[in-house]
């Protein structure tokens, strides 16, 4: 889960569904099946929001919405 | 024949306001953050670009799936809701370093019925940082005309203006790019981006270089705190010197009509009313200027997002999103374009509570007020190396943010329950502003102020005149000539209901324009002391000595403590009133306010009362 990612992470989403509008804006920023992925930087202590570069765009979002995008 | 009707569509940051201040030549501010644009702007398209059709600027989306107010505004334009003119063209701004996260949002423009030219913007910086773009493969994949330009820069706008008018008189249906779903339309979008990028782009290493210090765990949030401190000691170090200079300039005017002109109902009317009242509060245009370079410069370059992200974690405490930092820092200047700017905040509760919160923050309507108490009551000695004052003028916007912090809470507790939607914001690129953009729009503002200053505070400083001096007392009257006057009547009115809080005589007369504008205080003070019984003696010495002279320092205290919370200003309540659609609500936060105002300057003005006997 891309949820659980931790700061210097990379890798790649391998599985998701989009079902909240939400989760639609993510697909729309980069967040595709196949993006790689690198996680740049975490709130302190809660580690939430983070900062994500995905196709070279970064964007800042919290844990919670990542909860159903897999990764390898 | 009329103009044609062409639409601006882009994602965020791509540059659309750019490209559309520079071909209309309207100074429609740019900024570097999601959601500057929130309401349609339209403008004509200058003669020097072929004139003849009308631009309409959108506020930027992904998609023409919207998740938030301003996005819905674009969609709806596009679609044609009813009521409105359907576009005859449809111009895409495309971020040439950004290609695939824009053409999601061509894809979609593609399936109206509308014609479509893209404009591939920035295609210096995607040049400079190693992508090359194949502008025909772009055009042959989409099936529709594409121009490479750079808005800040001014190339391809030529070009661009001839495919317009090529395309409102040729219109073209686009060859329709077909996709079931999300996931096909992504891999469509994959394939075309992948097919015209000749070289993979290295990401920008300015914005990784500069992210690992602003987003750092420890740096980041210092760094925050280090450019707010700058600038409020920028506020008042920088803005002495032309302060004075406008002062004594404005004093040298006074006195001139003053000895020039007969005494009488009308010099009293020029110097007094109008003179006093407008030129108090012109003094403050240096300092407003210097605000908003700080703001522009930083929304420009692209911190602000940042700031949500680094704030994201304290505005939770409070129920609100770390996206209500954006409309909220603008809050510093106003906080009509602040109430405005919740129009990016998806969620509905979490735009209704940053728009009840935004006439909290510190705006510059109440930098004036500020500046004359603390001018009067604050030493100017260093304290820990800095100015005593800017030290109080950071107290005092910390104070704010502390209001919006506090009521916040109670509010999450009482009527607006439940947790803020989770963030979700893209970091733009750093760029460095555009410094004659950036001219532009610091003018832009400069000139609104002085605007401002000539019609608005000039007619409320001539009614002040007017309620202070008529009716006018006769000959065989005891008393002062205010006190037989109507403002005078009705300061006797309220004076009991702010004795408790230290405000005397002459600040609850003074209060009463103040609640059209927070600032026109100020000039009614000048305006009431003027005039006043003493005034005789305080002619020729400036409010801020007299005030120093003849207030009881408790009395500034509490008049400070009042400004965080007083909600005086017509205009934000209107707005209020427009966005969140309820009069119950906007009448409900502003006798709150108006509450926790008098609460405030009673608690400050007992406790240094007892401190300072």
């Amino acid at each position: 889960m891309l949820s659980h990612a931790k700061k210097g992470d990379r890798g790649q989403i391998s599985k998701f569904q989009p079902k909240s509008p939400e989760e639609v804006r993510l697909v729309e920023l980069g967040f595709k099946v196949g993006a790689h992925y690198e996680i740049v930087e975490q709130a302190p202590f809660s580690k939430d929001p983070l900062v994500i570069e995905i196709n070279g765009v970064r964007i800042a979002v919290r844990r919670f919405l990542l909860n159903h995008i897999e990764v390898i | 024949m009329t103009d044609s009707l062409v639409a601006l569509v882009g994602n965020p940051n791509c540059g659309k306001t750019a490209l559309f201040n520079t071909l209309t030549g309207l100074r429609n501010k740019v900024a570097n953050y999601p959601g500057v644009t929130v309401e349609v702007v339209k403008s004509e398209l200058s003669k020097s670009y072929g004139g003849n059709c009308v631009l309409i600027d959108l506020p930027g989306t992904y998609s023409l799936s919207p998740v938030s107010d301003d996005e819905a505004i674009t969609s709806d334009f596009l679609s044609g809701a009813p009521g409105q003119l359907k576009p005859q063209l449809i111009i895409n701004v495309l971020d040439a370093t950004q290609l695939e996260l824009g053409l999601g949002l061509t894809l979609d423009l593609l399936r109206l019925e509308t014609p479509v030219l893209v404009a591939l913007n920035m295609m210096d910086l995607a040049e400079s940082s190693g992508a090359v773009i194949n502008v025909d493969t772009l055009a042959r994949e989409l099936g529709v005309p594409v121009v490479p330009i750079s808005a800040t820069k001014k190339w391809g706008l030529n070009k661009l203006s001839n495919a317009i008018e090529s395309c409102i008189s040729t219109p073209q249906t686009s060859k329709v790019l077909d996709w079931n779903d999300l996931s096909s339309k992504g891999d469509l979008v994959h394939k075309i981006a992948l097919s015209c990028t000749e070289t993979k782009g290295r990401r920008s290493e300015l914005t990784a270089r500069v992210d690992k210090y602003v987003l750092h765990p420890v740096f980041g949030p210092l760094i925050l705190l280090a450019a707010l401190a700058l600038i409020f000691q920028a506020v008042f170090a920088w803005a002495a010197f032309p302060m004075d200079l406008i002062e004594s300039f404005i004093g040298k005017i006074a006195e001139l009509l003053s000895t020039a002109m007969p005494q009488g109902l009308l010099r009293d009317l020029l110097v007094d009313g109008i003179i006093g009242g407008v030129g108090s509060v012109i003094v403050f245009l240096p300092q407003i200027v210097i605000l908003f370079s700080f703001i522009l410069f930083l929304e420009d370059f692209g911190y602000m997002a940042r700031a949500s992200y680094l704030m994201d974690r304290i505005m939770g405490t409070v129920g609100l999103s770390g996206k209500a930092v954006i409309p909220l820092v603008s809050g510093l200047a106003c906080a009509v374009p602040s109430i405005l700017a919740t129009r990016s905040i998806p969620s509905k509760r979490d735009r209704l509570l940053t728009m009840m919160l935004a006439p909290l923050m510190t705006c510059s309507a109440r930098l004036p007020v500020y500046a004359l108490l603390i001018a009067a009551f604050i030493p100017a000695n260093q304290f820990l190396g800095m100015n005593r004052q800017g030290v109080v003028m950071l107290l005092l916007y910390v104070g704010g943010v502390l209001a919006v912090l506090g009521v916040g809470f109670v509010l999450k507790a009482t009527v607006l329950p439940g947790e803020a939607q989770p963030l979700l914001i893209e970091l733009p690129r750093y760029k460095w502003p555009s410094l004659k953009l950036l001219g532009i729009a610091i003018l832009d503002r400069a000139r609104m102020f002085l605007k401002r200053a000539g019609t608005f505070i000039l007619a409320v400083s001539i009614v002040m005149w007017a309620v202070t001096t008529f009716p006018r007392k006769p000959e065989d009257r005891a008393g002062t000539d205010i006190e037989y006057s109507i403002a005078g009547r009705l300061g006797t009115v309220i004076e009991p209901i702010l004795k408790p809080v230290g405000f005397n005589y002459e600040i609850s007369v003074a209060l009463i324009p103040g609640f059209a504008a927070r600032e026109v205080m100020v000039s009614a003070l000048g305006t009431v002391y003027a005039i006043g019984g003493e005034s005789e003696e305080s002619k020729g010495a400036n409010l801020t000595t007299f005030v120093q002279e003849t207030w009881a320092p408790s009395t500034a205290y509490a008049l400070l403590a009042w400004y965080i919370f007083s909600p005086q200003c017509l205009a934000t309540f209107a707005v209020l009133g427009r966005e969140s659609r309820s009069l119950r609500k906007t009448s409900g936060i502003f006798v709150f306010y108006l509450a926790l105002a008098w609460l405030a300057a009673f608690a400050v003005f007992t406790i240094s009362s007892w401190i300072l006997s």
